[in-house]
């Protein structure tokens, strides 16, 4: 005898709240290929293949039991053939039933399953593009942002450095010209002190900016870290863990060391302050992995890209952690959530990675410590090229120089201290006066010539001079390194930068190395 | 200025809603929910347990009522990542000698935990345990490959619009207030991203290495027709994990504290009876 819902055009169940079939209409014997005999009795179990089972257990029923009813719920019915029935799923669980029900409708929706297929596949590529374009446009606001403010960081670094010249240089021509014991000094001396301690600051943002100059030779991490041992330990508040692992020999890159020591320093005194207040624990650790493309995406900032095999520098602190907005501020520039602060070592450390071709990876947690993983191609050992020997310096031979500098205080200081070195110089204040004094002067030895000046730009000087002596020694001066133009006219022969501010000594060594009978070209 | 410990508790305690109920010197349980949903699975059981113990429920990031805005896909790219939210949740609240209930996955996370920080627990409950869910003959597990790809593409047209799978459902129940504020936006209120991801973790992973190293005192608690996790994946985990009690109990489906409360707590209790 037919039952009350056998002419409806759907599927229709009783289970108990155990998923028991106590009864089902015709449409479901129909959807399933199964009798009624077949069916009642039997565990819902009896409906599905696997991964509808999965999902009505751990997903339909238990909400059904919590909220008394779902709907629209999609489900696979396997037939007794093996063969898939989608269906929606619509439940009810009736309470006031001694003992309670479970009240089911099935609706077929094969050809709805079929234009819901594609729409899935559809919003999966869309989807898919959207994350794309996303991540792109985030990534390229984060880089301008990032590149801006390394040119403003830049930028000022200059300007400081060659006010810091000035500066620094006429604290020398004052102590030169007072007496042993004259009250001034103490305060010329304070003077000096603070100049040099912001010449530091300069040389961070220049770092921060990509502008520092960087010795690239062959350098083994471990050796970096053995090597800081001592001053990173000192960074370490007592009872405080410092940790170490080390990957071994295998760690190698092209690497200035004194760079990556700053890095060290920066990236040690930033997890000991993440620390404070609780009980500091720092591990650092070096090892050799290779990473994928998919990897290398995963590094928020720096330029490594290309998959293989990197040098990995991590260091790990169980401090206080940072949330994700944080997190995205933390290579900024001057961005800093200690009450002192100047926000200036991580931006250091992220320039020396970016020089290194490296790239860094923030993984952090508010209250769960932080870890941050940098990598830094690996170079094998039939890449490594021998460190450079430092050019022999012979003693000076009373060569004529030729100092050209926009300021009286450089042209003064180096007039003197070169002087005194041995050498006999003569001065230009703008490029004008630099080629009449060079075309007066066939014996001159050697150039020095400030890269930024009104009127003409010192590389253009040196290119006027070059023009007639083509092999002519020059110390090319400026308050910072721009890399297009080092690539330039570091190309050229016997040609050397030195950044500003600068001790007169190092100028005379640069120059001793330039006209030594061993020295050569950079 | 740096946070103090306190703060990192509270840290955790908001990111795992952490929710202590029962005497706070009594014997702490720690209960740790499944796949699929959150820490209210345990509700029926919760208020006879916090009689006698200090009872700990919490939500994985990622599930329930968690803050989603501290899901690392990384950590949570293994059961390890879980364990850790265990032991997090353990550590700040310095729980000792714990009794970890695990119903479904959560059996292996809680088996990781205890072998993360073995001084912290002093015994295992597994409710539905699987330690894998994919056949790897002689081994069986219930599952093809084809089978979980099949699940992670139901999920997938299941949440395709979320908007009307569980939400329209809880906005109905709002005619029965009592049921609605205690379920609205908790119950399974998992997004489905996190779900979805949480789903390949569990149904991929193969703890099975991990069960001879347990070294506690262990429960295996087996449903009668469990179609999640069949009888001969329990007998697996009682045979394996070193000196295991096996009980298996009449209520049937995968989730006993849902469907038979009574009968899953006279089991629980008896094993911690037989294991002061």
């Amino acid at each position: 005898m037919p039952g009350p819902f056998d002419a409806a055009p759907c599927g229709h169940l009783r289970l108990d709240v155990d998923g028991v079939i106590l009864g089902c209409n015709r449409g479901v014997q129909r959807l399933v290929g199964r009798t009624e005999d077949e069916l009642v009795g039997a565990r819902l179990e009896v409906l599905f293949g696997a991964p509808s089972r999965i999902f009505v257990h751990t997903h339909v029923l238990p909400t059904v039991r919590a909220l008394g009813q779902v709907s629209e719920i999609q489900v696979d019915l396997r037939t007794a053939e093996g063969r898939d029935v989608p269906v929606l799923w619509n439940a009810v669980l009736h309470r006031d039933l001694s003992p309670p029900e479970i009240e089911v409708v099935l609706v077929e929706m094969r050809q709805r399953a079929e234009f819901e297929g594609e729409l899935l596949r559809a919003k999966q590529a869309a989807e898919a593009a959207r994350r794309e374009k996303d991540g792109a446009i985030s990534e390229l606001v984060q880089l301008r942002k990032l590149e801006s403010l390394s040119s403003l960081a830049g930028g000022v670094a200059h300007d400081f450095n060659n006010l810091l010249c000035v500066i620094l240089g006429n604290a020398q021509l004052m102590h030169e010209a007072i007496g042993p014991n004259d009250p001034v000094r103490p305060l010329l001396t304070a003077v000096d002190t603070a100049a040099r301690r912001a010449a530091e600051i300069a040389g961070q943002m220049l770092s921060y900016s990509g502008r520092a100059s960087f010795v690239l030779t062959l350098v083994v991490l471990d050796d970096v870290l053995e090597g800081l041992r001592p001053a990173l330990a000192s960074l370490v508040p007592e009872g405080a863990a410092l940790g170490w692992s080390l990957a071994g020999e295998r760690a190698l890159v092209d690497g200035d060391r004194e760079q990556l020591r700053r890095l060290l320093s920066a990236l040690v005194t930033n997890a000991v302050e993440a620390c404070e207040g609780q009980a500091c624990s720092v591990h650092l650790r070096t090892a050799v992995r290779t990473f994928d493309v998919a990897e290398l995406a995963g590094f928020q900032v720096g330029g490594a890209t290309s998959p293989g095999p990197y040098a990995v520098l991590e260091i790990a602190d169980a401090g206080c952690g940072m949330d994700p907005a944080t997190r995205d501020r933390l290579f900024e520039p001057f961005f800093s959530t200690k009450a002192v602060g100047r926000g200036l070592g991580l931006p250091t450390a992220l320039g020396i990675v970016r020089a290194h071709r490296g790239a860094v990876r923030v993984h952090s947690a508010r209250g769960l410590g932080t870890t941050l993983t940098i990598a830094i191609p690996q170079l094998g050992r039939a890449e490594a090229r021998p460190a450079e020997r430092p050019a022999e310096r012979a003693a000076p031979r009373g060569d004529v120089l030729l100092v050209v500098d926009d300021e009286q205080v450089i042209r003064t200081l180096l007039q003197r201290g070169l002087g005194r070195a041995g050498y006999e110089v003569l001065v230009a204040a703008d490029g004008a006066e630099a080629l009449e004094v060079f075309a007066g002067r066939p014996d001159i030895a050697c150039v020095l010539v400030d890269l930024t000046m009104p009127g003409m730009a010192g590389d253009d000087v040196l290119v006027a001079m070059r023009a007639q002596r083509p092999e002519l020694p020059a110390v090319v001066m400026s308050g910072f390194t721009d890399a297009a133009l080092s690539s330039r006219l570091g190309a050229m022969h016997r040609t050397v930068f030195r950044d500003k501010p600068f001790a007169v000594r190092d100028v005379a060594d640069l120059v001793r190395g330039l006209l030594g009978p061993a020295a050569s070209g950079v | 200025m740096a946070p103090s410990r306190s703060d990192s508790r509270q840290s955790v305690l908001h990111r795992n809603h952490v929710h202590v109920t029962g005497p706070a010197d009594a014997p702490a349980i720690v209960l740790a929910h499944g796949f699929g949903c959150d820490q209210t699975m345990w509700r029926l059981i919760t208020p006879d347990l916090a009689r006698d113990h200090r009872v700990v429920a919490f939500d994985y990031v990622g599930s329930g009522r968690s803050d989603v805005t501290q899901y690392d896909p990384a950590r949570y790219g293994s059961l390890r990542g879980y364990a850790r939210d265990v032991l997090d949740v353990v550590e700040a609240l310095d729980l000792r000698d714990v009794t970890f209930v695990g119903h479904s996955v959560s059996s292996m996370i809680g088996v990781l935990a205890s072998l993360e920080a073995p001084g912290l627990f002093s015994r295992l409950a597994m409710v539905g345990p699987s330690p894998r869910y994919i056949d790897d003959p002689p081994y069986r597990g219930g599952f093809s490959q084809q089978d979980i790809d099949g699940l992670l593409g139901l999920m997938d047209r299941n949440f395709m619009g979320w908007a009307d799978f569980l939400a329209p459902t809880i906005a109905r129940v709002a005619d029965h207030p009592e049921v609605a504020e205690e379920l609205k936006g908790s119950f399974c209120s998992t997004d489905p991203l996190y779900l979805r991801r949480f789903a390949e973790v569990t149904f991929y992973a193969d703890n099975r290495d991990d069960l001879p190293k347990v070294a506690v005192p262990t429960l295996v608690l087996q449903c009668s027709d469990d179609a999640i996790a069949p009888e001969e994946v329990g007998l697996y985990c009682a045979r394996t994990i070193p000196g295991a009690t096996y009980r298996k109990i009449r209520a049937t489906g995968h989730c006993p504290h849902l469907s038979d409360p009574e009968e899953t707590l006279e089991a629980l209790r008896a094993f911690f009876a037989a294991t002061a």
